[in-house]
């Protein structure tokens, strides 16, 4: 909690098309990512996750547009000098955003297959970002990083000469992770980087991750639909439900004490390898459409806790009563003081 | 969640397989040359189970373990290289189309992606009444519908009468994965084989279809072959536990004991590795075991899993562990296991002495045993 701030994103919205048939893909989200910290955001397909990260990164392509909201990044103060206060991402030129991407943020994308180019080598990729970054660099003094990055993230470094076809599924998302290293980034966004692999990968490449960020001391922002690898994994956690963050906070805060009807039912969700074998009911219903969302709390038709407010207007994102816990947030009437939005200024659709 | 044995389970189970082994031609030219013997793919090695009405087995591992192979060998979409597939107590006899006919009535599968698995030029109606069609289960038109709107109430894809005149794209994942149950259920199958039923699907809807299959295992007396990787989910779902890795089974029992107190190596190294928030925090213990599965083109001698063993030992990579006995139906293919005495009578499920490679030294390895 006392990290400064790395990332804070105010607001922000996401619409897919415009007028009347616009989707709102990200709706109002606020979050905060702080230094050397692991956020952990967690959603169905379609909760906006994924498009949130592209927002911030300024990947989005068009029929996407950022339709409101600030993206604020603080650099690194170089050493001696001053913070040179927040960057604003969404106002970057093409210039910048060079700069800003891989120097300060890097991604890692769920298909290794697909983001690593198959007729170049792993070489030939891992020095690409560095060539163009850095020009001084030498070609030896490249080779040479490509090398010592593929055995960071422990793959042999006889693999360079390989073509990401010759790779297990495991090795290119290593690869990955060392291209998103490459320039010693302050962020790294991960958009469900282990999901495509074996649990067993899974775990060794969470567990080299977490080594490499305890000695490089970059941000995770870490997106996947397994709550459950997220209770393992992050320090605190954003639950998205159609485009809306609805909980966030510590991450074994949201584990053991879930404030909201939708993270209690994703936590229920995941049959418990030890303890007790007992009946677990999921979430009735569906996944919500986004291009008919009902008024209120898109959650509603699927609650078991709904009351008639919840119908009407969407509940603010606001602290829950949970002692010693002030960063814990949820957005659901029943955590609502009094009953009653009158004196709730943000209103839904 | 159903015990066969609480409810007076037959003798007999509806479908066996023993020592069943799949293997595909290697078809790549370069590897051909280099070595003129033909290559293999071990996909599926001498394995051997029962499934039971009312009862589901879940067969857990990796990519590559060769679990889906097997389902579908079950399912006969792939014939077998060698070994037994008996359907109550016979062996039938494909050749015949007419048995293969009939045996497809019986046994019907789910697959993982239920958006591959719908054509998508074509409504539920028309995907619920061609099995029924196809078999001559359906006298009229209005009886075809009538049963397609019973089996979609049965799979709770309510309302059914708005429901089947949908095509796939207006439903959602969930959805779709309970039309392609119920045209499964159409035939009034006894085995039905799910591979990977949930994994595709959002997280908020896997356990109401596992939960939905549950009930169809219970009710319906189904006997249910659960592909997964999830060991989670296997013990949650499944009466009896099957690991395979490298296309062998490795372990086997019932799910609380194999998932509470696996024998394996590899088994230990699977419930390790998932994620599991219940348990405390920092209590995980470092993963013990690099590298990945290895090539099934040329599989390792001794144990498969020998060269990520975190204990192997000499004999590892020299012999196959056959099948040690940890307690009623519950065995491990390990030697840490062997306690000196000659492996177990063989079980069921275990592995048989009539491996190729192995058979004559395991016949000598028993006998001076004992």
């Amino acid at each position: 909690m006392s990290a400064p701030p790395l990332l804070e994103v105010r607001e922000l919205s996401v619409d897919y098309g415009s007028g009347r048939g616009a989707v709102h893909a990200v709706d109002r989200v606020d979050l905060v990512v702080r230094r050397g910290e692991v956020l952990g955001l967690a959603g169905e397909s379609g909760s906006g996750k994924s498009t949130l990260a592209h927002a911030i990164t300024r990947l989005l392509r068009p029929p996407a547009v950022v339709t409101g909201g600030q993206v604020r990044y603080h650099r690194r103060a170089a050493p001696g000098a001053p913070a040179d206060g927040a960057v604003d991402v969404l106002a970057l030129t093409e210039a910048q955003l060079r700069r800003f991407r891989w120097e300060e943020v890097a991604v890692v994308f769920q298909s290794a297959m697909n983001a690593l180019n198959p007729v170049i080598d792993v070489r030939s990729q891992l020095v690409d970002a560095m060539r163009a970054h850095q020009p001084s660099m030498g070609r030896r003094e490249r080779n040479d990083r490509a090398a010592e990055l593929l055995d960071l993230v422990g793959v042999s470094a006889d693999r360079l000469r390989s073509y990401p076809h010759q790779l297990s599924g495991g090795m290119r998302q290593r690869v990955m992770i060392a291209m998103a290293l490459a320039l010693n980034p302050d962020l790294v966004i991960m958009d469900e980087p282990t999901t495509a692999l074996d649990v067993v990968t899974q775990r060794q490449i969470l567990e080299q991750l977490e080594e490499l960020r305890l000695e490089f001391g970059f941000a995770t922002v870490f997106i996947t639909h397994d709550l459950s690898l997220l209770l393992d994994i992050a320090d605190s956690i954003a639950i998205m439900y159609a485009g809306r963050v609805v909980e966030i906070g510590p991450a074994k805060r949201v584990h053991s004490e879930p404030a909201h009807p939708y993270s209690r039912g994703l936590i229920n969700s995941f049959p418990p390898l030890t303890g007790p074998r007992r009946e677990l009911t999921g979430i009735p219903g569906f996944p919500p459409d986004l291009r008919a969302l009902p008024p209120g709390c898109p959650f509603a038709p699927r609650c078991g806790q709904v009351m008639p407010v919840c119908r009407e207007e969407y509940p603010p994102l606001a602290a829950i009563d949970d002692p010693g816990e002030p960063g814990h947030l949820a957005a659901c009437w029943l955590n609502a003081p009094r009953s009653g939005p009158a004196t709730e200024g943000g209103s839904g659709e | 969640m159903s015990d066969p044995s609480a409810t007076g389970g037959p003798a007999v189970p509806v479908l066996e397989v023993e020592s069943l082994t799949k293997h595909y031609p290697v078809r790549d030219a370069a590897v051909r040359l280099a070595r003129p013997r033909r290559r293999v793919v071990h996909a599926v090695d001498d394995v051997s189970f029962a499934l039971r009405s009312a009862a589901a087995v879940a067969l857990v591992g990796e990519s590559g373990s060769g679990k889906s192979t097997t389902g579908q060998v079950v399912a006969h979409l792939e014939p077998a290289t060698s070994g037994r597939l008996l359907f109550r107590g016979e062996e039938p006899r494909f050749r015949r189309r007419s048995v293969l006919k009939a045996y497809r009535r019986q046994v019907q599968m789910i697959f993982q992606d239920p958006y591959s698995s719908l054509n998508p030029v074509h409504s539920v109606a028309y995907h619920l009444q061609r099995p029924l069609r196809i078999h001559g289960l359906a006298g009229s038109a209005a009886d075809a519908r009538e049963q397609a709107i019973q089996l979609l109430e049965r799979v709770h894809l309510t309302p059914a009468r708005q429901v089947i005149d949908k095509l796939p794209h207006e439903l959602s994942g969930g959805q779709r994965q309970r039309v392609a149950i119920a045209r499964a259920l159409a035939v009034q199958p006894s085995v039905l084989v799910a591979d990977e039923p949930v994994s595709m699907l959002d997280v908020s809807v896997r356990l109401s279809i596992l939960n939905l299959l549950s009930e169809l295992v219970t009710h319906s007396q189904l006997a249910m072959l659960y592909i997964t990787h999830d060991i989670a989910s296997a013990r949650y779902f499944a009466d009896q536990v099957l690991v395979m890795y490298a296309g062998q089974v490795l372990e086997a029992g019932p799910a609380e004991k194999v998932t509470q107190s696996p024998a394996h190596p590899y088994t230990q190294l699977l419930i390790s590795a998932a994620p599991n928030p219940d348990a405390a925090a920092g209590t995980r213990p470092k993963m013990q075991s690099p590298g990945e599965a290895p090539s099934l083109i040329d599989p390792p001698a001794g144990c498969r899993f020998h060269p990520r063993c975190p204990h192997a030992m000499a004999i590892c990579a020299e012999k196959q562990p056959p099948a040690f006995r940890q307690g009623d139906d519950h065995w491990a293919a390990c030697w840490l296991l062997d306690d000196g005495a000659a492996p177990s009578s063989q079980p069921r499920a275990a592995r048989q002495a009539s491996h190729p490679a192995a058979s004559p030294e395991e016949c000598a390895k028993e006998q001076t045993d004992a």
